[in-house]
C-alpha cells in the first residue's frame, strides 16, 4: 500500500516536474532541487518515528551515557558520538594536508605528460571498495602504525602507547586514506579554474613559487572548504571500513584516539543484524542513526555559512 | 512552432509516466489481496512452488524453492547441505540460505518473509511466546569454541604445549581481574609453562558483533563460574567489564577476532573450531589454543569432534535426568541449552545452531503450504540423516539423540 502511494506520489512528480521544465522553467527546477530536500526530510522524519520509543524510554540519558548492555536493556550512545568526532577529526587531519599537496603536486610540478595518468589514479582509488579499505587496515595498516608508535613511544618514554591495533586512530588513519582523493579533486578542479591573469599578476608582483602556491590556494578557499566538508561528510558515515579496525568498545567512554572505540555508523553496522533479538535495540539504533543525520545537518550548516560570508 | 514542439515533449512524458503507473498496477493484484506476501522473495519462490505442486500430483519428484535466512555461523554448511540436496533431486530443489543473522531471520521468518529460519540461539522468550504451539524449533548442526591466544614465549611451535586455562581464568581475563600473564591463577593451571609466561597485560579480544558465538561463550562461563552469571550473564553482545579497563577489544566477525589475536601480541579470544581449523599453523607458530578443564568431570579436554559429541550427549542426559524426558520439538530450547552449556563429561565449549520452522504451513497463511511443507520437510530430513555424514571441516555432526529430536518434529510438519 505504502509502495503504491510512493510510486504514485514519483508518477505525478516526474510528470509535474516534466510540464514545468517545459512551460516554466525556473519553476521546474525549484521543484526538482525541491526532491532533494523531500527526500533527506522523509528520511529524517522515518528515523525520528522509528526512535521514538527509544527516546521515550531513555530520553536525553541516551545520548549522554557510554553504554551498551542489551541484556539489561540499557544504551548510551556517548561513546558513539564522541568515537565518529574523534575519528572524523583525526581523518580530516592527516586527509586534508595530503590532498591540498596532491593538487598542487598534479596541477604545479608533475610534468603535463604524466599529470592526467596521477590524476586518474588518483581518483580511481575513490572507488575501491571499503571492504577492501578495510581488510587493508585491518591487517596492514594497524598492525603497522601500532608498532611505530610503540617503537617510537619505547625510544621516546620507556612505553608502548598502542595496546592493540584496532583502535581509533587506525580508523582515522584509515579514513584519511580513503577521503583523501575527494578532497582533492575538488581542490584540482578548483586550482584548474584560476584565470591566468590572476597567475601571471602573482608572479609579477615578484612571489616565489611557494608564495603563488598559497596565494592561490587563497584565491580558490571555497574549493578548499567544499574539499574538506565533502571529505568529513564521507568520514562520518563510512560504515564497512570503519566497523572492521575500530575496535568495537561500547561501554567506554575513549578519549585517548589509540583505544578500542566505535563510531555511530559501525555500531549500527555491527548490532544491527541481531537488534531484533532485544526490545529496544532497533529504536536505540534508529535514534542513533538520526543523530548522524543532524550532526550532518549541523556541518552542512556550518559549512553553507562559511561560504556564504566569504562571498560576501 | 517551438510551444507545440514542448506541449508534443510533455503529453509525451506524461502519457508513458501513466502507462508505467498501469502497468504496475495491472501487474500487483496478485501481491494486494494476500496479507502474508511481504516481499518479492516470497513471490517468487511462491510463484515456483505452485509450479511444482502440480508437477508434484503426476509425478512423486520434488521441485521448487526453498528459501530461508538467518545465523552466518552455519552458512557454509548449509551451503552444502543446498548443493547436495540440489543433487539428490536431480537439479529440481533449490535451496536459498541468506546469512543475515541470527536476529535478522527470527524477524523475517516472523514476518512470513521466509520458509525457514537458521538461529544460533533458540528463539528468545518474548519470541516464543509470541509463537508457542505454531513452530518447532531443534538443532541442525553443531559446533565448538576455542580459545587461541598469542604468547610467542610459550608459542606450541616452541614448547610443544598448549596453556591449561580454566573457566574460572578465562572469566576473570574477560571481566578484568586476571591482569597477566604471569598471574599467578595461571601459573598454578601450567607448572610446566611458569617460568616462561611473561609478565605482559592480557588484551582480552571478544566479537564487536552480535553473535551466537558470544552467546554461548559467555553461557558457559555464566554455567561454569557463577560469578560471571551474576555480574554479566549471557547474550549475543554483553558487557565485557574488561573494556572499562581499556584491556578488551572488538573484532568483527570470527575472521575479526581471529586477525586480531593473530596480529595482537599477549592477546587472548574466542573463535569457531571452523576458523581456526583454517589456520592452525599460524596460530601453534604464535601461541595456540587452550586445554579446557571440563570442571564437573576435572579432566583436560581439546575440541575434538568426539570430544565436543561427548559433552553435547552427557548435556542432553543430563536435561533428560531433570525433566524427565528428551527436550521436544515444539518447547522453549532456552531451557535445553542452559543444561548443554558445561555439561558433566566432554568439551565443555560447544555450540548449535537451530532451524525454526512452521507447525503447518496453511495455518501460518502461505498461499501454496502444500508445496511448501513438503519442500522444507524433505530438505529438513536430508539435512538430519544423510546430511550428517558431510560434515564441512571444523563443523560437527550431531549426536543421534538430537538429530532424532529434529527428525520427530521434520515428520510432523502439516502442509
Amino acid at each position: 500500500m505504502l509502495g503504491l502511494l510512493l510510486l504514485l506520489f514519483l508518477g505525478f512528480y516526474a510528470v509535474s516536474v516534466a510540464a514545468l521544465i517545459f512551460l516554466k522553467f525556473r519553476w521546474g527546477m525549484r521543484v526538482v532541487g525541491l526532491a532533494a530536500v523531500l527526500i533527506l526530510g522523509s528520511i529524517a522524519v522515518m528515523f525520528a518515528v522509528y526512535s521514538a520509543p527509544a527516546l521515550a524510554r531513555y530520553g536525553l540519558s541516551l545520548f549522554t551515557t557510554a553504554d551498551w548492555d542489551p541484556g539489561a536493556e540499557r544504551y548510551g550512545l556517548l561513546s558513539a558520538i564522541v568515537g565518529t568526532l574523534i575519528s572524523s577529526a583525526l581523518a580530516i587531519a592527516v586527509a586534508m594536508p595530503l590532498a591540498v599537496s596532491a593538487a598542487v603536486a598534479i596541477n604545479e610540478f608533475l610534468p603535463s605528460q604524466v599529470r592526467w595518468v596521477v590524476a586518474s589514479l588518483l581518483d580511481l582509488t575513490a572507488a575501491m571498495p571499503t571492504v577492501i579499505y578495510g581488510l587493508w587496515g585491518r591487517d596492514v595498516l594497524g598492525p603497522a602504525l601500532a608498532a611505530g608508535l610503540n617503537a617510537l613511544g619505547s625510544w621516546l618514554l620507556g612505553a608502548e602507547p598502542v595496546r592493540t591495533p584496532l583502535n581509533l586512530l587506525t580508523a582515522g588513519v584509515l579514513l584519511a586514506v580513503m577521503i583523501t582523493p575527494y578532497a582533492a579533486a575538488i581542490i584540482r578542479e578548483g586550482y584548474g579554474l584560476i584565470p591566468r591573469q590572476i597567475e601571471e599578476a602573482i608572479y609579477a608582483v615578484g612571489a616565489t613559487r611557494f608564495e603563488a602556491v598559497l596565494i592561490k590556494l587563497r584565491y580558490i578557499k571555497q574549493y578548499v572548504a567544499g574539499g574538506f566538508f565533502l571529505a568529513l561528510g564521507r568520514a562520518m558515515g563510512e560504515t564497512a571500513a570503519v566497523a572492521m579496525v575500530v575496535g568495537g568498545n561500547y561501554v567506554r567512554l575513549v578519549l585517548n584516539p589509540v583505544d578500542p572505540g566505535i563510531t555511530i555508523s559501525s555500531l549500527i553496522a555491527l548490532q544491527f543484524p541481531n537488534a531484533a533479538n532485544y526490545l529496544y535495540m532497533t529504536p536505540v539504533l534508529y535514534a542513533a542513526a538520526l543523530t548522524l543525520v543532524l550532526m550532518g545537518l549541523v556541518i552542512n550548516g556550518v559549512a553553507l555559512y562559511l561560504l556564504y560570508r566569504w562571498q560576501v | 512552432m517551438n510551444m507545440d514542439r514542448k506541449l508534443v515533449a510533455v503529453v509525451a512524458v506524461a502519457v508513458l509516466a501513466v502507462a508505467a503507473v498501469g502497468v504496475w498496477l495491472m501487474s500487483s493484484p496478485q501481491m494486494a489481496p494476500s496479507p502474508t506476501a511481504t516481499s518479492s522473495a516470497t513471490q517468487t519462490t511462491a510463484t515456483a512452488s505452485q509450479s511444482a505442486t502440480s508437477t508434484a500430483t503426476s509425478h512423486p519428484v520434488l521441485s521448487g524453492t526453498v528459501t530461508g535466512a538467518g545465523a552466518t555461523f552455519p552458512l557454509p554448511q548449509i551451503q552444502r547441505w543446498s548443493t547436495l540436496f540440489r543433487e539428490y533431486t536431480g537439479g529440481k530443489v533449490v535451496v536459498n540460505y541468506q546469512g543475515v543473522g541470527s536476529g535478522a531471520g527470527q524477524s523475517k521468518f516472523l514476518n512470513r518473509e521466509i520458509d525457514f529460519a537458521g538461529s544460533d540461539i533458540p528463539l528468545t522468550p518474548q519470541n516464543y511466546e509470541k509463537l508457542k504451539g505454531l513452530v518447532y524449533q531443534f538443532p541442525e548442526i553443531a559446533g565448538s569454541i576455542v580459545v587461541a591466544y598469542n604468547v610467542p614465549e610459550i608459542a606450541y611451535s616452541k614448547t610443544g604445549k598448549y596453556l591449561n586455562l580454566t573457566a574460572e581464568v578465562i572469566a576473570k581475563i574477560y571481566m578484568g581481574e586476571v591482569k597477566q600473564w604471569c598471574d599467578p591463577q595461571i601459573k598454578a593451571l601450567n607448572p610446566a609453562l611458569a617460568d616462561k609466561l611473561p609478565c605482559r597485560d592480557i588484551i582480552a579480544v571478544h566479537r564487536s558483533d552480535g553473535s551466537g558465538t558470544t552467546a554461548y561463550f559467555t553461557l558457559w562461563l555464566a554455567k561454569a563460574y557463577k560469578p560471571w552469571g551474576d555480574a554479566v550473564g549471557w547474550g549475543l553482545t554483553v558487557k565485557w567489564p574488561v573494556d572499562q579497563t581499556g584491556r578488551g577489544v572488538g573484532g568483527q566477525g570470527n575472521p575479526g577476532v581471529a586477525s586480531a589475536v593473530e596480529k595482537t601480541e599477549y592477546s587472548v579470544g574466542y573463535i569457531e573450531y571452523a576458523y581456526y581449523a583454517l589456520n592452525k599453523k599460524k596460530y601453534d607458530d604464535i601461541g595456540g589454543i587452550a586445554y579446557i578443564r571440563n570442571d564437573n568431570d576435572g579432566k583436560w579436554y581439546l575440541p575434538l569432534p568426539e570430544m565436543v559429541q561427548m559433552g553435547l550427549s552427557a548435556g542432553l542426559e543430563r536435561y533428560r535426568q531433570k525433566y524427565g524426558a528428551y527436550p521436544k520439538p515444539d518447547e522453549d530450547w532456552n531451557a535445553v541449552i542452559q543444561e548443554l552449556a558445561n555439561p558433566p563429561r566432554g568439551y565443555p565449549l560447544s555450540a548449535l545452531s537451530f532451524f525454526i520452522v512452521w507447525k503447518d504451513y496453511s495455518a501460518a497463511g502461505y498461499p501454496d503450504a502444500a508445496a511448501k511443507a513438503q519442500l522444507v520437510r524433505e530438505f529438513m530430513r536430508y539435512v538430519l540423516t544423510t546430511g550428517q555424514q558431510s560434515v564441512v571441516e571444523g563443523y560437527i555432526a550431531l549426536p543421534q539423540e538430537l538429530a532424532q529430536i529434529g527428525l520427530s518434529a521434520v515428520s510432523q510438519i502439516k502442509p
